[in-house]
């Protein structure tokens, strides 16, 4: 079980997050980081639908799980799906006794090293708007306070996202998913110009942009539009130096 | 799926070109949406260049004209990057050397929705009803959907490799997030915009006889590079496209 004042700091943290004009990625992605924390599991990843019955990934702990997470939306298969689509929790202690369940993504998943999976819906009553996907390396990744967290994590991260979409001026959570995929696509671009300015690997460019949102106390989406612009340029961004990088 | 795209699939066929596939998706506006015509907007640097596809009445007159006078929904769409909604043309006070021709041509409402990838913009998908009023949640959702792919489909970019004519979701008709990242490295080799990074990924592409995709990894692992050196010998697809 996560520490109780970890957990409290989260959830501050994540209604904090969500003042006017906050960033959906910003925040699904904040959602995913603080579930592994808490969790202690390998990745997490946020889907959400645009209520035209297409789900979109907007948030993984990591590329791994964003694939993995793409995977389900394509082929309509796999515990975060089925989690969105019955707006129920879906458990998969151990993905090897699943293989029949979801034929085409649990071999993926064990191939890519994950034990369990579970997906939780991210539903206020009966309107489901997503689903929070947490993966572990090991069978049973989840024990059952922690299954209780990840709903109460969900839970808070849905009534933030539909409470924010009606304060906004009719704003339809299609648009605001709009916008926040094109600010995904602008961080894509942005990672793209680093990488090649700096010959670096892409994870490392998002590192650098990252960080250097954060010690600026910027929005990530920003930051990247001015690097596509030339504003900033990776030489800024590496004379920073990384995070627990040695000098 | 959203009935937009349901009707943009069923009426397009394989041998269409990215116009008629352009085309299409207006047929398929102007079918599924209360409006009477949709048209793409081409604009570069702040400039409209005129409809490059549409379906329904007056549709390239009224692109000529926010040529012509250099106003309209479609240059405010592209210059503030959010849709524009005008639910009454008439009585409305926006646009004025824009607003007196559309109006004698019939037109009552007006909306656009910008083209954009990421930062890049590339013009816009404008529609026009007979009939003021505005558009519902369901349909502004459907534009918004359809406005995605025509930002993809102006840009070929929809070939990424999958099997075209079998979508399942929507998302079969947007680019993979690796080719946003080329698309960045390729404007810094080739030292030019995102939009005509774009361009360049998929005439290479296709020089080359390879799917975006593809060529995006081969980019982004520092396999290939768009700028000199010869051609790259491309052999048996890559295997594991989560590494």
């Amino acid at each position: 079980m996560a520490d109780q004042s970890k957990i409290t700091r989260t959830f501050v943290e994540l209604a904090d997050t969500l003042v006017e004009d906050y960033d959906l990625i910003e925040f699904t992605q904040l959602l995913a980081v603080r579930s592994v924390e808490l969790l202690g599991i390998a990745d997490a990843g946020v889907i959400l639908s645009g209520g035209q019955g297409e789900l979109q990934v907007l948030a993984s702990s990591s590329e791994l799980m964003r694939f993995m997470e793409l995977i389900e939306v394509q082929v309509d298969d796999g515990p975060c799906y089925e989690a969105w689509r019955d707006g129920e929790v879906v458990s998969s202690p151990s993905l090897e006794d699943d293989r029949d369940r979801w034929p085409k993504f649990a071999p993926l998943a064990i191939d890519a090293g994950f034990g369990s999976a579970y997906g939780i819906p991210m539903r206020v009553r009966d309107q489901c708007i997503g689903a929070l996907n947490l993966f572990a390396e090991g069978p049973h990744g989840l024990e059952q306070g922690d299954e209780d967290l990840a709903r109460a994590l969900a839970e808070i991260a849905t009534i933030g996202i539909l409470n924010a979409r009606y304060a906004r001026d009719k704003a339809t959570l299609a648009e605001q998913l709009q916008t926040a995929l094109n600010s995904r696509v602008t961080i894509e671009q942005a990672k793209g110009i680093v990488a090649a300015q700096a010959d670096l690997e892409v994870a490392d460019a998002f590192a650098l942009l990252r960080q250097h949102a954060r010690r600026n106390n910027r929005r990530l989406t920003d930051v990247a539009g001015e690097v596509i612009e030339r504003r900033i340029r990776a030489t800024e961004l590496m004379g920073e130096g990384l995070d627990g990088a040695h000098p | 799926m959203a009935g937009m795209v349901r009707r943009f699939l069923d009426l397009r066929s394989p041998d269409d070109d990215p116009v008629a596939e352009l085309t299409r998706l207006c047929e398929a506006c102007v079918a599924e949406l209360p409006v009477t015509t949709a048209s793409v907007s081409r604009i570069r640097d702040d400039e409209h260049h005129g409809s490059v596809a549409s379906a329904g009445p007056h549709a390239d007159a009224l692109g000529t004209l926010q040529q012509e006078v250099a106003d309209g929904p479609a240059l405010e769409a592209h210059g503030t990057r959010a849709s524009v909604s005008e639910p009454d043309l008439p009585h409305s006070d926006r646009w004025p050397r824009y607003r007196s021709d559309a109006v004698a041509a019939g037109v009552a409402a007006c909306f656009s929705f910008p083209l954009q990838i990421g930062v890049a913009r590339f013009g816009t998908l404008d529609l026009v009803a007979t009939d003021p009023g505005p558009l519902s949640a369901e349909d502004r959702t459907e534009a918004l959907l359809a406005a995605d792919v025509a930002s993809s489909l102006l840009l070929g970019l929809t070939a990424g490799g999958r099997p075209i004519g079998l979508p399942t979701s929507i998302d079969l008709l947007t680019p993979r997030p690796i080719v946003h990242q080329a698309a960045g490295m390729a404007s810094v080799q080739l030292d030019t915009s995102i939009e005509d990074a774009y361009v360049a990924l998929q005439t290479r592409a296709r020089n080359d006889h390879v799917t975006l995709d593809r060529l995006a990894q081969e980019l982004v692992a520092h396999e290939v590079s768009l700028v000199g050196g010869p051609g790259k010998e491309w052999g048996r697809p890559m295997g594991n496209p989560g590494r």
